[in-house]
């Protein structure tokens, strides 16, 4: 059984999806509208692929 | 520019029993830069259209006099679906809404959505503004705040929404709507947006009701709709009993919640024992609950529960969006949780979940309700992170995760639960298992013709078909239902034993409790010569469950007749097929013996 320490993920395990979500959360509006589209081009593909896969969860017995 | 990177301590946080709120901020934070990088497409697909671009200023202005105004709405649970379901639709291009699926609203109500948003963060920011809207059924939904009703109820249109010194008013089709000062309470043409305010010791929580947005977190479930006053005044209730609770004995849990979640979308009352919730990826903090059972002494740990069990599903959404811990394989498994066969996703997301109701029911004590859900979940998720674990679909990170989950839940194992609590507990893993087998799983049809003609002849069963097939196929059986019923029966025992004896005297107990049949009655009771008896009559009438066959098993294994329950436990879809196919029905018993090897 895996140890915590083994649980936990290694620095490369960590970097197995390289980091792609720009940290936006940090810029003002003006500043996001004004990033060059360019920059955003690859960010917005990875984007596309994860919305376009919408899961819902249902808990519970159904009943029908 | 710098990205959002996974950093082990954060990992390490989220991949816990428990719930941590320094993991909570964190996602929130990545939440926040997800739906900021939505807008940036909506925005340069939409901008010309003029009530969007009108919309865009607004907001620009309103984030820039008050930024937390700005993230607060932007985390709103009906903004998250709103942008994800917009994002959807742009690829088609269809700002004439030419393309949009049957009941969608127009791409340019979609986009105007835009302008609702901006409203409130204005009216929010104390920003004196005019701005178009569009106009749903002659509605119109600000997010945070309420529902304008305008009038007619036909189609589409356009509003105004203005605000003048802290007063705020829609107006369309010579109707004005001003907003009341508290802008939750009803008043002319205005429905206010309700919250539940629970505090205790110090702690608050508070969360919207969301029982009027346009947008649904879980499209095809249906909502309670508009709550009454009544309705609202008893979901204010049941929080402020459950809250203590949860402050009280799982304080990490509550300081999490009260940090993450941000509205809950009630749905209509279920079965007794049978609370419907759930969760989107949409939808980061909102969970959606039917009405809790009004057992004031089980009411407080249930809803705790079901809380903590659907903010589960939305961290992990959170660290999937980000980073992926699993590939599609198009393989389906057995889930102890559903009636229904599930993709992997779906049993990583249950093992996630359900560790987390373990660890709550760990907590809360080994015997009666809480003894016999931690020893039920504690069998489920031990499975399912078995299965886990055989997985190549799981990525590296996918596979640290399950590992983290097994070396916490491990220990487990060795803990006490209450001797009728375990019973029952055994009882209920074991039926699920064998039940959903019994709808899911279908044997080769040339297996089955070989032992018809083997039964037919009478002669013994071939010992090489009795082996594990491996060309068993899963096909989803689309009336598999209520296949909970023997858990649902053992918390009936354990928490109204004499509602438990009324249901176990009726004649026909399926029409009290939707799927129960009196062999489950007579199984969970511990009468197992009587359940046998029982289930074969079942069994030998048309129109049987299937799910008997799993009943039947464990009753003919507690009654000493271990060979034939066995095999049907472990293929009760064989005595289905078999039974099915045969021209003279066979006798119940005496096709499990036969079976088993008898």
């Amino acid at each position: 059984m895996a140890s915590r320490e083994q649980a936990a993920p290694t620095e490369s395990a960590a970097s197995e999806t390289a980091p792609w979500l720009p940290t936006l959360s940090a810029l003002s509006l003006g500043e996001l509208a004004a990033l060059d589209p360019a920059v955003l081009d690859a960010p917005i593909e990875q984007l596309k692929r994860r919305v376009n896969k919408p899961l819902s969860t249902i808990a519970g017995s159904s009943g029908s | 520019m710098r990205h959002h990177q996974l950093s082990p301590p954060v990992f390490e946080a989220l991949a816990s029993t428990g719930e941590d709120v320094s993991a909570v901020e964190w996602l929130l934070d990545v939440e926040c830069s997800r739906r900021l990088l939505m807008l940036r497409p909506i925005l340069d697909a939409c901008a010309s259209t003029p009530m969007v671009g009108e919309a865009w200023k607004l907001l620009v202005r309103a984030e820039e006099l008050d930024p937390q105004a700005f993230r607060t709405a932007l985390l709103d649970p009906q903004v998250g679906v709103w942008a994800a379901g917009l994002m959807r639709r742009l690829p088609a291009k269809d700002t004439d809404g030419q393309e949009m699926a049957e009941g969608e609203p127009p791409l340019w109500v979609e986009a105007g959505y835009l302008g609702q948003f901006a409203a409130v963060v204005a009216f929010e920011a104390g920003v004196d503004f005019d701005v178009r809207v569009p106009v749903r059924q002659g509605r119109v939904f600000l997010p945070r705040l309420g529902r304008a009703r305008l009038g007619s109820d036909a189609g589409w249109g356009t509003a105004e929404v203005s605000a003048r010194g802290g007063v705020l008013r829609v107006a369309a089709h010579g109707v004005t709507v001003t907003v009341p000062a508290d802008p939750e309470t009803d008043g002319p043409g205005w429905e206010g947006l309700r919250r539940i305010r629970a505090e205790h010791d110090g702690r608050a929580l508070t969360l919207v009701v969301d029982d009027l947005g346009d947008h649904q977190a879980v499209p095809g479930l249906p909502t309670a709709g508009r709550l009454t006053g009544r309705q609202f005044e008893a979901w204010r209730q049941w929080f402020a009993a459950m809250w203590p609770l949860l402050v009280d004995d799982h304080p990490a849990s509550a300081q999490a919640l009260a940090t993450g979640m941000r509205s809950v979308v009630p749905l209509p009352r279920g079965e007794r024992l049978r609370a419907r919730a759930a969760s989107s990826n949409d939808a980061f903090g909102c969970v959606l609950l039917s009405a809790p059972d009004e057992d004031a002494e089980a009411l407080p740990a249930q809803l705790s529960v079901a809380l903590i069990h659907e903010f589960r599903h939305s961290l992990l959404n959170g660290l999937i969006f980000l980073t992926p811990l699993f590939e599609d394989s198009g393989e389906l498994f057995h889930a102890p949780w559903r009636d229904d066969p599930r993709p992997i996703g779906g049993l990583v997301h249950g093992a996630f979940a359900f560790s987390g109701v373990t660890r709550f029911w760990r907590t809360r004590g080994t015997d009666g309700l809480a003894g016999f859900e931690f020893a039920l979940w504690r069998h489920a998720v031990r499975d399912v992170l078995a299965t886990l674990r055989r997985q190549p679909a799981l990525t590296r990170l996918g596979g640290d995760l399950v590992a983290a989950l097994t070396e916490q839940t491990a220990p487990w194992d060795t803990d006490r639960a209450g001797e009728t609590e375990s019973r029952l507990a055994d009882l209920a893993a074991a039926h699920h298992h064998a039940a959903w087998r019994a709808h899911h799983v279908r044997p080769p049809a040339a297996d089955v013709d070989d032992l018809m003609r083997l039964w037919e002849a009478r002669r013994p069963r071939d010992e090489q078909i009795r082996a594990e097939r491996p060309d068993d196929t899963v096909h989803t059986d689309a009336d598999a239902c209520r296949l909970d019923v023997l858990a649902l029966l053992a918390r009936l025992s354990l928490i109204d034993p004499d509602g438990f004896a009324r249901l176990r005297a009726h004649d026909d107990p399926g029409t009290e409790v939707a799927g129960a049949g009196p062999g489950d009655l007579a199984l969970v009771a511990g009468d197992t010569q009587h359940a046998v008896k029982l289930y074969a009559d079942e069994l030998a009438r048309p129109g049987a469950r299937p799910a008997a066959w799993a009943g039947l098993g464990l009753a003919l294994v507690d009654s000493g007749q271990k060979a034939a329950g066995s095999v049907l436990l472990e293929q009760p879809e064989l005595a289905r097929a078999l039974s099915g196919a045969l021209s003279v029905p066979p006798d119940p018993v005496a096709l499990a013996q036969w079976l088993g090897g008898a």
